[in-house]
Order: C-alpha cells, then structure tokens, then sequence
C-alpha cells in the first residue's frame, strides 16, 4: 500500500513543479533538445555533452515543446511523470523503464517513441502509460510488458488524442489498452499487437476509435470491447481470446478485412450495438456471430462466416453496397 | 481486492474501470521488481551483467538475469555459441546485430520468453535455432534464424504452448523453417515473417491452431505451409515457387484462405484426408495444378478467387460457400 501510494499522490507535484521549472524558457527557443545516457549523470544539464542518467531527470529539464533523446541502452528508471508538452524519442537502442509513465498536463502534446516498459508488478493500479490528462499523446514503437494494470490506460473525463502505432502490449494484468474517456476523445491504432493480457485485448469505452492493421491475440477477456461510440476496424485479427474476439455493445462497429478466429465468440453485437461486416473472415470460433434482441448486425454478404460450431446466432441484416 | 473487469456483461463496467483505477493505489503493498542485467562485445562474464561492467556470453547474462527481468544487449557482437532459457525472460537487442553461432533452447512450462532482435546462425553446426521443448508462451519479434541442420524454430511440446512469431526471418535451415507440435490447446500467431528456402516445410504445423498474416513463404523444398489436422487462418500471405505444395492440409485439418497468393508451387492449394479449405479473394497462378481436392477432402470457395494460368487450375470438385 506505502508504495503505491506514493507513486500515485507524487505524480502530480513533479508534474507541476516539471511546469514550473520549464515555464520561464518556454518560447526561448524554437528546438530545444535535452538527452539522457547510461553514462549520464542527473547532476548534469542533460545536454549532448553531459547528458543526465535518468528519464525522469530528463524530461524535467526539457523545457515544454522540446525533445528528449535517449543516447543509448539502459535502464533509466522506474516511475516517471510527464507535465509538459514533450518528444521523448530511443532509436536503435534498448531504453528500458520501470514504470509506470503518467502523463499528466491538459494542453500537452506527448510523443513517446521507442521505449520498454517492464512492469514485472502485480499491482492492479500499475498500468505502464496512464494519461491523467493530455491533448494529444503519440506512442510509438514502444513495448510495454508485465503491468499489474493495463498496458495502456487513459481513464479520464478529458478528451485526449491518442495514437498508438507499431506497438505491443502484452502479459499485463488487466487489459492490453483501456481507454475511457470524455466525448471528445479520439483514439487511432495501428501496426500494433495486443497479446496474451489478463482481461481485454483493448477496452475501449470512448467515442470516436480506429484500429488498423493490428493483432489482438490470446487476452483472457475479448479482444476488442467497444461500447458507445463509434469504431471502424480494418485489415485487423482477432483470436484465441477466451472471450468475444469483437464485442460490441451500445455502440457502432464498421469491420472491414477483418478476422475473428478461435474465440469465444467470433463477432457479438448486443445492447443497442451496431456492427457492419464487409469482406471479413470468422472461423473456428464456438459462434461465429452472435446477434442479441435490439441489437443489429449488418453484412454486406462478402464474408466467409464458416466452421464455426454455430455460425450465426441471432438474425443478420443484408447490406447493399453503393 | 477485486480489480479484474468483468469480461462479459455491460452494465457498470465504466465504473468498475474507474474503481479500478481510484482503489488500486490503495490495494496492497507491491514492490516493483524492475532489473535489467546487460551483455556487451566488450563485457567480461566474470563480471555481474550490471551496465558498467557487463558479461559477454548471452548464456551468462540469462543465468545472472532474475525470472521475469530483462537483458540487454548493448552493442553488436558475438554472444556465444548458444543458450539455454528455463525461467521467464526479455532479451532485447534493438538497433544492434546481436549475432549467437548456435541455438536458444527454451525449457520450462511455466515461462513467458520475449527474444527480440536476435540473430541465431547455426553455421557451426547446430540443430535447432529456437528449440522450445516446454514454456507458457514465446514471443519471437523481429529475430532471424538460419542455416542451421535441423528445423530454425521448433516448438515441439505437446503442450498448450503460446507462440507469437512476429517480424522474422527463417531460412536456410536443413528441416522446417518453422515446426509446430503442441496440444489441443496450442496457439500460434505469426505476422510480418519470412520462411524462405529450408530443406523441407516452410511451416509445418501438425496440431493446434494457428494464424498467419502478411508471411511470404518462399522457395522451401517441401511445402509452403504444411497443415496436419491443425486448424489455421492465412490472410494476406504468399506460398511462391516452393518444391511441393503451396498450402497443403491433411488428416482432418481446416484452413481458411483470404487475400492471399499461391503461384509457382507444384501444387498451389491442396488439401486431401478429409481436409476442409476455404478460399476467398485470392490469386492461383503458375502453379503445376492450382486447386487439388482429393476425394473425401472439401474445398469451399466463394467464387471470387483468380484460379488461372496453371497447368490445370482445377483438380477435383470444388464447392460454393455463400457469403454472409
């Protein structure tokens, strides 16, 4: 508990004081660039020359806007806490963290790029990027691994801009991504990989989402839960989770070149769901597409639903392509 | 405390997210158990794997390396001759050539194995590339196995092993690029790879299930893909110019076919011993024979398949499977 708590209640006051210290060369410079090394020093200015040791360090002395590169492989930390707009970018290194990694400014702009979060943590409440609060945050060619909580989570009433590409989360407790937001968010993944976590693949109760060319596989919960809004998936797989491979509830699901295999259920629509198939494939699930009363499942009647020890159940309404 | 959201049912789920996340820091006391131990070209294994004073050999560093930590492997080099794995692992060499002249060995049923960035070369004479005789799940990311006597990445368990295959090359190798023996409740998930002239399968899969999506399986000696009674969906995928079969599937197996390409195989998709295929939106060229439906065996297609310019494009009966 003594641990856990003072990871929660110190995020905040770093984040702000991070604000202050960088508020006063805010717009001094047009690119401002700090780094941190294995061989760095957290005594230092974090410059090229004398980088700093740890990321926590370094994003501290980035002033917001600017950039943080990490020099090489390392480990350069646990907790870290983001309150400013930052890149923070590992190219062709091994930059390993700790973590968790709190993003926690509204107006902020965060790029994460290239970064290995081991959480090796059974705490629930460790989840590996949790954003408080941001405008926009990018997560790139990251890994993220071993969380108690969920790999990913935004649990917030704001309204941030989440991009998630060519990522994987996977072996966390909960779920792979969990992103429960205000109306406003937006939410876009792809080339990414959501494998073998403790409850859903991705958990996604926002409005507006976008999954692409992305493989959810092996989640003790469904793949992907969507409920409210509105989410289009394509060039996408679902499988071997024990749950739905899509599960859609009270919101509106387009799939295209799609794949459910050897879930649970292949494709379940209930509630006040919507979902539309088109040229996807649903096989070797235990029911392919499950259709509850006042929900709707809408195919263009391009799909292979087969194999399945009950292909349909439930009634599914033909779509006129235009 | 219960923390685990419900994965079926609706109601509350919000809330139970957001307790989740406003109880947990209050759940218990759970020290982070974060270590990274390090291997470098320039490390000493009489050194303890910190990052000032990293070992050299990859066997050292797993053996130094705590269950469920990580290992880094600094800068490009030669790692060994080989390691063996038997407790949950990373290892992780990024924006390096980390080079091992032998195979990784994996034994134990309860690990979770990460290998990224590894390149296994069995030109000294070795067997197996990534032999894994037992563990809980492997994930295999963007490694390149080749050259060696046997098979480049066996997992032959007979267990419900989890295997995720994802940007890997396997090649050369004078088995199956890729073998796959587990139990009934085997996974295995392979995207973005590459199976390319091995002296027998490019991928012989001969139980579990299994997934394959955006794979070139090129120029292997025997077959592209080699299914025994598995159950397999391919999407996205090509079987070009191999000695045998393209896709084949045998004694009582499933595989589903989409947006994907046979050309220049003997045979480009065939399936006998009461095997059933499907086959959507996809290309059969230049093959010998395109389809080959062996009495007992079923081929379901959706008619919108390019089956032409093969010798014969169709051997057998071939039957239509509506669209929903």
């Amino acid at each position: 508990m003594r641990k856990a708590s003072i990871v929660r209640f110190t995020a905040i006051p770093i984040a702000l004081s991070a604000l202050a210290a960088t508020a006063t060369v805010r717009g001094a410079q047009a690119h401002e660039v700090r780094f941190v090394a294995s061989y760095g020093n957290n005594h230092n200015l974090c410059t090229r020359e004398a980088p700093c040791r740890l990321l926590q360090r370094g994003i501290n002395r980035t002033p917001a806007g600017g950039e943080l590169i990490v020099l090489d492989s390392g480990d350069f930390g646990e907790v870290a806490s983001i309150g400013q707009s930052i890149t923070i970018s590992a190219i062709g290194v091994s930059a390993a963290l700790g973590g968790p990694i709190t993003i926690n400014a509204a107006d902020a702009t965060v790029r994460l790029r290239g970064l290995r979060l081991n959480g090796a943590s059974a705490d629930p409440a460790a989840h590996g990027i949790e954003i408080v609060a941001a405008a926009a945050v990018s997560i790139e060619d990251c890994e993220i691994q071993g969380f108690g909580g969920a790999g990913i989570a935004s649990i917030t009433t704001a309204d941030p801009n989440l991009s998630v590409s060519a990522s994987v989360s996977r072996n966390n407790g909960l779920d792979g991504l969990l992103f429960a937001t205000g109306s406003g968010a937006r939410l876009a993944v792809d080339t990414s990989r959501f494998e073998r976590n403790g409850n859903m693949g991705l958990y996604i109760v926002g409005p507006a989402a976008v999954i692409a060319r992305t493989v959810v596989s092996g989640n003790a919960g469904h793949g992907i839960d969507h409920a409210y809004g509105s989410i289009n998936v394509v060039w996408t797989t679902a499988e071997h989770n024990s749950g739905y491979g899509y599960f859609i509830a009270d919101g509106e699901a387009t799939l295209e070149h799609s794949a459910a295999r050897g879930n649970g259920i292949g494709i379940g629509v209930q509630g006040s769901g919507i979902a539309r198939i088109s040229r996807s494939v649903v096989t070797n699930n235990v029911t392919g597409l499950s259709v509850s009363a006042g929900a709707s499942l809408r195919t263009r009647v391009n799909n292979v639903v087969s194999g399945n020890a009950t292909d349909v159940a439930g009634v599914v309404t033909p779509l006129g392509g235009i | 405390m219960s923390a685990r959201i419900g994965t079926t049912g609706n109601v509350g789920r919000t809330a139970a997210a957001l307790g989740c996340f406003l109880l947990g820091g209050l759940s218990a006391d759970f020290a982070l158990a974060h270590t990274v131990r390090y291997i470098s070209a320039t490390g000493s294994d009489g050194n303890n794997c910190s990052q000032v004073a990293p070992c050299l050999s990859l066997q050292r560093g797993i053996d130094r390396t705590p269950a469920g930590s990580e290992l880094i492997v600094l800068d490009s080099g030669d790692f060994g001759s080989g390691a063996s794995i038997n407790k949950s692992i990373s290892i992780s060499a990024v924006g390096v050539s980390a080079s091992l002249g032998g195979g990784i060995t994996i034994d134990n049923a309860d690990a979770t194995v990460v290998l990224r960035g590894l390149r296994l070369n069995g030109a000294g004479g070795g067997a197996t590339g990534i032999g894994i005789l037992n563990a809980a799940a492997v994930h295999v990311v963007d490694c390149e196995v080749q050259d060696f006597t046997g098979v480049g990445i066996s997992a032959n368990t007979q267990t419900d092993v989890k295997l995720f295959v994802s940007g890997v090359v396997s090649r050369n190798n004078g088995f199956d690029g890729l073998l796959f023996i587990s139990g009934a409740g085997g996974r295995l998930t392979i995207d973005n790879s590459r199976f390319e002239r091995n002296g027998r399968e490019g991928l012989n899969i001969k139980s579990g299930e299994a997934r394959i999506v955006r794979t070139v399986i090129s120029a292997n000696a025997n077959r592209g893909i080699n299914q025994l009674g598995a159950k397999t969906n391919v999407t996205l995928t090509t079987a070009v110019h191999n000695g045998l079969d393209g896709y084949h599937v045998s004694i009582g197996g499933e595989m589903t076919l989409e947006q994907s390409v046979a050309r220049g195989n003997d045979r480009g998709i065939r399936t006998q011993g009461s095997s059933i295929v499907r086959l959507s939106d996809s290309v059969v060229t230049n093959n010998g024979t395109g389809l080959s439906v062996a009495a007992g065996a079923t081929l379901l297609t959706r008619g919108n398949s390019t089956v032409t310019g093969n010798i014969t494009d169709v051997s057998g009966v071939l039957t239509p499977l509506a669209g929903i």
